[in-house]
């Protein structure tokens, strides 16, 4: 069966491509000392500085242009279901501040995304009215088991290994919706990803805890969790899950845990660099999103970096690979 | 029966003949032109001024449409239904009506293709203009099967012998 073609929208993402940072802008920016400079170049690249007075605020400028951003998916794909695989990663970060928050007591308000595909307010009062009709099957799920483990009370990061697997879940859920191979393939590069991560980071910071892995793990990759608990009790130089990973990905992992997170944006960007040749379809709208996304966070890299008097060499070693 | 008779005819079976000549490779035109425009918007939306060199890549799958009526055309001549009263016998009649297929169905597909790659070569002039041309040749590829399709077309309908 033929594919769904985009042409008008495909086409005006490929314009708007041309908006995007390249590695080279990125890294001239970097260098650069002048921040007025950086702004007046971000400018010509539509971003909006209007709204704030000084560059510490830079978030908001971001904030502006993530939700311009999700608008424009909404605008394009108005199947609310496509646009939900990139929005609904706020819902759960919202989830998280909240519940959080429940814990330690700590304000959390300025930390909210309202950029979701469920309110703030809603998500607030979910919680306190322990009435969870407006959540996701899996946003259901995930609160469900965070209160059936009552440990996550003196650990956090039990609500944040059960949440995150619920947003992978469920974003394979909406991707297959989609009918796209792409987007599914995009999802379950992720997954993988994740797990990889979150393997080592329980096997190095979490004395091997498999009871946390158990609720971190997420369903629909392509490594099964008996890989990953076996492993737990293996040397890491020679686990079951060394021989089930590319070499590549496994030793920068052993290797390299520090730039772990990077290697796996970059991983995933040079997938969706796939995206370049194709012509109608709806690859070139994900990878134009994740490329968005991507020079967010780049921006973010850079800005706090400035901020910071951190030197240009490590903002750059810092920097994802750009989409364009 | 008389029903029967009536398919039978010479010139009604000419007349289906043009019919589908003009009706699929017109179809074929306008899901070709509609792609194109489609593509040609969304990067006018964003760039107006792109509007003239895209509106020749709109344009490329039209003319599949033009081969198809003009085929209709000369059938319609031959038959005896323009110009000229002419007897037709139910044998000529599925001759011209042959002679249409061609056409049509090279038409309808070529049509609908030709408008993907013009589609594509928007995305190619939205970001380099100066590769018009280049956009136009990929597209234009398309272009030499719709012509086959209409000069076998012509050439059956050369060879039928009315009258």
């Amino acid at each position: 069966m033929s594919e769904e073609i985009f042409p008008y929208e495909v086409s005006k993402i490929r314009l708007k491509e041309l908006n995007l940072l390249t590695k080279h802008e990125l890294e001239n920016m970097a260098d650069e000392t002048d921040i007025n400079k950086i702004i007046s170049i971000l400018i010509e690249k539509r971003y909006v500085f209007d709204t704030i007075d000084k560059i510490e605020d830079f978030e908001i400028v971001l904030k502006k242009k993530t939700e311009k951003l999700y608008n424009l998916i909404k605008e394009l794909i108005p199947n609310t279901k496509f646009a939900n695989i990139f929005l609904c990663k706020n819902d759960y970060h919202n989830l998280k501040l909240i519940l959080k928050a429940n814990i330690i007591g700590k304000d959390y308000k300025d930390y909210l995304i309202d950029l979701g595909t469920i309110e703030v307010s809603k998500i607030e009062s979910a919680i306190e009215n322990k009435d969870y009709s407006v959540f996701s099957e899996q946003m259901r799920q995930g609160v469900q088991m965070i209160f059936d483990t009552p440990e996550y009370m003196n650990n956090p990061y039990i609500i944040d290994c059960i949440l995150d697997a619920k947003n992978y879940e469920e974003m394979l859920s909406i991707s297959r919706e989609t009918k796209s191979d792409f987007i599914i393939k995009y999802v379950k590069r992720v997954i993988n990803l994740t797990n990889i991560k979150t393997f080592f980071r329980i096997f190095r910071k979490f004395s091997r805890d498999k009871k946390i892995f158990d609720l971190a793990y997420i369903e629909g990759g392509s490594i099964r969790k008996n890989v990953f608990m076996e492993s737990f009790s293996q040397d890491l130089q020679n686990s079951k899950l060394k021989s089930e990973v590319y070499k590549e990905i496994y030793d920068e992992a052993l290797y390299n845990p520090e730039t772990f997170d990077k290697f796996c944006d970059n991983y995933i960007m040079s997938y969706m660099k796939e995206a370049k040749l194709k012509a109608l379809t709806i690859e070139p709208i994900v990878a134009y999103i994740y490329g968005k996304e991507t020079e967010i966070k780049n921006i973010r890299i850079l800005f706090t970096g400035k901020v910071n008097n951190i030197s240009p060499q490590i903002i750059k070693e810092r920097f994802r690979e750009s989409y364009v | 029966m008389e029903f029967l008779e009536g398919l039978a005819n010479g010139q009604f079976l000419a007349i289906l003949g043009a019919a589908i000549a003009v009706i699929f490779a017109g179809m074929g035109s306008a899901k070709g032109t509609s792609i194109a425009g489609q593509a040609a918007a969304g990067a006018i939306s964003e760039d107006s001024s792109k509007f003239g060199k895209l509106l020749v890549l709109q344009l490329l799958p039209g003319t599949q449409g033009l081969y198809g009526f003009i085929i209709a055309f000369l059938i319609l001549t031959k038959a005896g239904i323009l110009g000229t009263a002419v007897e037709l016998t139910t044998g000529q009649g599925f001759q011209l009506l042959a002679s249409g297929l061609a056409v049509g169905v090279v038409g309808y597909i070529s049509g609908i293709y030709q408008g993907k790659a013009a589609a594509a070569g928007v995305g190619i002039v939205s970001k380099k203009s100066e590769e018009l041309g280049k956009a136009i040749t990929l597209a234009a590829i398309v272009e030499t099967y719709a012509l086959l399709g209409l000069l076998i077309s012509f050439l059956a309908y050369n060879g039928v012998n009315v009258g």
